[in-house]
């Protein structure tokens, strides 16, 4: 499914209108893992609430798949667009209202008038998708640790068997182990269900060893777009827009700048290790 | 050195939970401690059971008093504390409100609650939002004004529950300098407990807690360097520490590097 | 999706009047709801309003926000008219005179919201209810809590807000559906709604228990507002007002 953004602008409706998002031209790379990063108040929230019609541009049209959003006031068979984007907003697990896993799951999907016993397969199914086995389906929601709520309230998206996932803020308030677990889940629905991912993060130190394209915000304004390689290739221009780089980025760029050498676009220290080896 | 925490024998159960079984914690007068351990280890359990939020049975002594109901209130006149959430601890209609809020609690009067309301916000470099609202203040802003509204008492302890998670880590590291710096000049007893390994490298000592018990104690690189335990845990190892590791176990570097400089100046002299 | 609610509309400006102290201004508005009711003549009704023009004037907030305030009950004017034309069969002179009850009744009140910010209309309130600390009601902790509840409301707007949109990616779509979707999208925001707020409400007791509140009695008032001379220029003239418009019925 392809995701194209066209000279996106939104203004926020209120007194003062402030216009959050300007101009955006850009791309969402189909299944693989695109990340939106930049600080607080540059529109990346914005900027996801659009892709699903949550909003609507106030100028310029954003293309997901057949859908075109912008040209009409109104999007037309909207819940076909929900089914084909799902969004998972930061703290998901504040929605959730159900007694049991299951019902929660089958939220949505019941609202859409799916019978029961179709629902059953794809309910266990969409747990498996997110780690999680058939014995939690008559746990309280209310009841699991952190970790497990994030994943059922991502699998209560996943349900709908979307093509294209975003996630707004997904490690956040996680601890150490469920993080990485989540980061293991993200992985899958790339590799395994060649699901397109969106990402809206600060963790990045986390994140950046799966991101495959990165789009850059900063006051509303598209600042970089590309691979690991172009976006990260000088963080000057992204620390003077207080954008907190990973810190194995930081130090191969120290390394260049210092020392004039290139140790490559590594993602983790063990390789960096083997870089540096070599290059001592 | 002094002991400004004591804790003995702590126990405490959350329902059927046992969170505390006999827990036995001293803090010395102007450690920095931090405080690691997944979800449900009873992080924030013992911050509450040392403010008096929570009751259990407990021997805790703060500056040499025992906590009860009678020496509560001058027992958090001597805590500042930091949560997680910046919207649900900020209680003031603007920045300069809930500043003075404790202030104002403890009947100071006014001219000396204005005064002290400047210099904390002046040395924060927050002046230029004390009139503002909190819906117009984005979430790392709220945690410097929160710091402030801890600080503004002069505590002797300041404690700070997962303040970070929640914001941009813009904001995380100007707050760490601030901390830093307050540490050193005001020899102040900071509790940071945190998920993120990186923010403990400022620390003096660094305790994990897993279940209710503390599983280790030390100097954090030494606890850095307790391989199965961090395996077990799934932790995260700050990044030069993990590179340093690596490197030291192919003779590339001879000790645990902190700064990127160093380290890059030695590899390549 | 939300149109931000704007609750009690503060327009701001440097003028007289939005200098006087909140508690001179909520005794005057009283004092002049009073002038308001006693009075049946239409000749004195329009001498009130020449009155609140030229505070309006003073105010120096635009008298296109006041007529935007008259517009927003358009129609309870326009019921009222008919209902008493029709059923009441009054007078044209007296369904005049209840519309110019009500209009001064919303200028007098517009005139208080536009030129005082709402924390200091809730200062003032407490204020004028501090007698009634005699009768040890808990003045201070309610008018806390009233402040307290003013500063939430837009945190509790963007939090509705975020909940709707989160069971509108589930398919829940408040504004794109028929009644019974209204009515399930509506459930599946309460629940939240109430867990998140009970969660905000234990931290901030907390929060404020930590911060000493309840130390001592005696909370020293920050925002002790000045009484100057002004302020009692304003409550006098409101004073004689009143006084001009009971001679004035009386004659």
């Amino acid at each position: 499914m392809e995701i194209e953004f066209k000279n996106v602008s939104y203004t926020y409706d209120s007194i003062e209108k402030k216009e959050v998002l300007k101009e955006i031209t850009t791309k969402i790379i189909k299944e693989k893992i695109n990340i939106i990063l930049g600080p607080s108040g540059s529109g990346k929230t914005t900027f996801i609430e659009l892709i699903n019609g949550l909003l609507l541009p106030s100028k310029g049209k954003i293309k997901v798949g057949n859908f075109i959003i912008g040209d009409k006031k109104k999007i037309k068979n909207i819940k076909q667009l929900r089914f084909d984007v799902g969004l998972v907003f930061q703290f998901p697990e504040e929605q959730f209202f159900k007694e049991t896993v299951k019902k929660e799951i089958a939220f949505g999907m019941e609202y859409f008038k799916y019978k029961l016993n179709v629902l059953d397969k794809r309910i266990i199914d969409s747990l498996k998708m997110v780690g999680l086995d058939e014995s939690y389906l008559n746990c309280n929601p209310l009841e699991l640790s952190d970790g497990e709520k994030r994943k059922v309230a991502i699998a209560s998206i996943l349900v709908f068997n979307p093509k294209v996932l975003i996630l707004d803020e997904p490690t956040v308030g996680l601890d150490n182990k469920s993080r990485k677990d989540l980061v293991r889940l993200i992985l899958r629905l790339k590799k395994h269900h060649k699901k397109t991912v969106i990402i809206v993060s600060h963790d990045l130190d986390v994140l950046y060893p799966i991101g495959d394209n990165y789009i850059v915000l900063s006051e509303g304004k598209l600042l970089k777009n590309g691979n690991r390689e172009e976006v990260f290739k000088n963080i000057r221009l992204l620390k003077k827009h207080n954008i907190v780089v990973p810190k194995i980025v930081e130090f191969i760029n120290r390394v260049k700048e210092k020392k004039d050498i290139k140790l490559g676009d590594e993602d983790n220290t063990r390789d960096l290790m083997k870089a540096i080896y070599r290059n001592v | 050195m002094k002991k400004i925490i004591e804790i003995k024998d702590l126990r405490y159960n959350y329902g059927t939970n046992v969170v505390f079984n006999g827990l036995n914690l001293d803090i010395n007068k102007g450690e920095w401690v931090s405080i690691v351990g997944p979800n449900g280890s009873g992080k924030t359990t013992l911050i509450k059971l040392i403010l008096g939020i929570l009751k259990g049975q407990n021997h805790i002594h703060i500056d040499n008093l025992k906590l009860n109901k009678k020496t509560l209130m001058e027992i958090r006149k001597k805590i500042g504390i930091v949560f997680q959430n910046p919207d649900n601890q900020f209680v003031g209609d603007t920045v300069k409100t809930d500043i003075a809020f404790s202030l104002e609690n403890i009947g100071l009067d006014k001219k000396e609650i204005n005064k002290r309301v400047d210099e904390i916000a002046s040395f924060l470099k927050i002046e230029n939002i004390l009139d503002k609202e909190p819906h117009l203040l984005s979430g790392g802003e709220k945690q410097k004004v929160a710091l402030a509204s801890a600080l503004v008492i002069n505590p002797k302890i300041l404690i700070l529950d997962e303040a970070f998670s929640m914001i941009d880590p813009y904001y995380k590291k100007d707050i760490l300098n601030i901390l830093k710096k307050i540490h050193r000049s005001k020899a102040l007893t900071i509790i940071t407990i945190t998920h993120d390994l990186e923010d403990t490298l400022l620390s003096n000592r660094l305790i994990i807690l897993d279940k209710g018990n503390i599983v280790i104690d030390g100097k954090p690189i030494d606890v850095f360097q307790q391989e199965k335990i961090i395996e077990q845990l799934e932790l995260d190892l700050p990044f030069m520490v993990d590179l340093s590791l690596k490197l030291k176990f192919y003779n590339l570097v001879d000790k645990i590097y902190f700064s990127t400089n160093e380290m890059v100046n030695h590899l390549w002299k | 999706m939300f149109k931000r609610v704007m609750f009690c509309k503060y327009y701001h400006s440097n003028s007289l009047l939005h200098q006087i102290n909140p508690t001179a201004k909520i005794i005057s508005a009283i004092i002049l709801l009073i002038s308001c009711f006693i009075i049946n003549s239409v000749w004195l009704y329009l001498l009130l309003i020449l009155f609140f023009i030229i505070v309006i004037y003073v105010s120096k907030v635009p008298i296109k926000m006041f007529l935007y305030s008259i517009r927003n009950i358009k129609m309870l004017l326009i019921f009222l008219i008919v209902f008493n034309l029709l059923i009441m069969r009054l007078d044209i002179i007296n369904i005049t005179i209840i519309i110019l009850k009500i209009i001064s009744l919303v200028i007098i009140s517009s005139l208080l919201t536009f030129t005082t910010k709402i924390n200091s209309i809730n200062k003032g309130i407490e204020n004028v209810l501090y007698p009634l600390k005699i009768l040890k009601l808990p003045i201070s902790e309610i008018a806390l809590i009233i402040s307290l509840t003013i500063r939430f409301i837009p945190t509790i707007f963007t939090q509705a807000e975020k909940i709707l949109k989160s069971q509108a990616s589930r398919g829940v779509d408040f504004r794109n559906d028929n009644f019974k979707g209204k009515i399930i999208a509506l459930s599946s925001m309460l629940i939240p709604m109430f867990i998140l707020s009970f969660k905000r409400a234990d931290d901030l007791a907390n929060i404020m228990e930590v911060r000493l509140y309840g130390y001592t009695d005696k909370r020293t008032d920050c925002d002790i507002d000045k009484w100057t001379k002004n302020d009692t220029i304003v409550v006098i003239v409101s004073i004689f007002m009143l006084l001009l418009c009971v001679v004035g019925e009386v004659i």
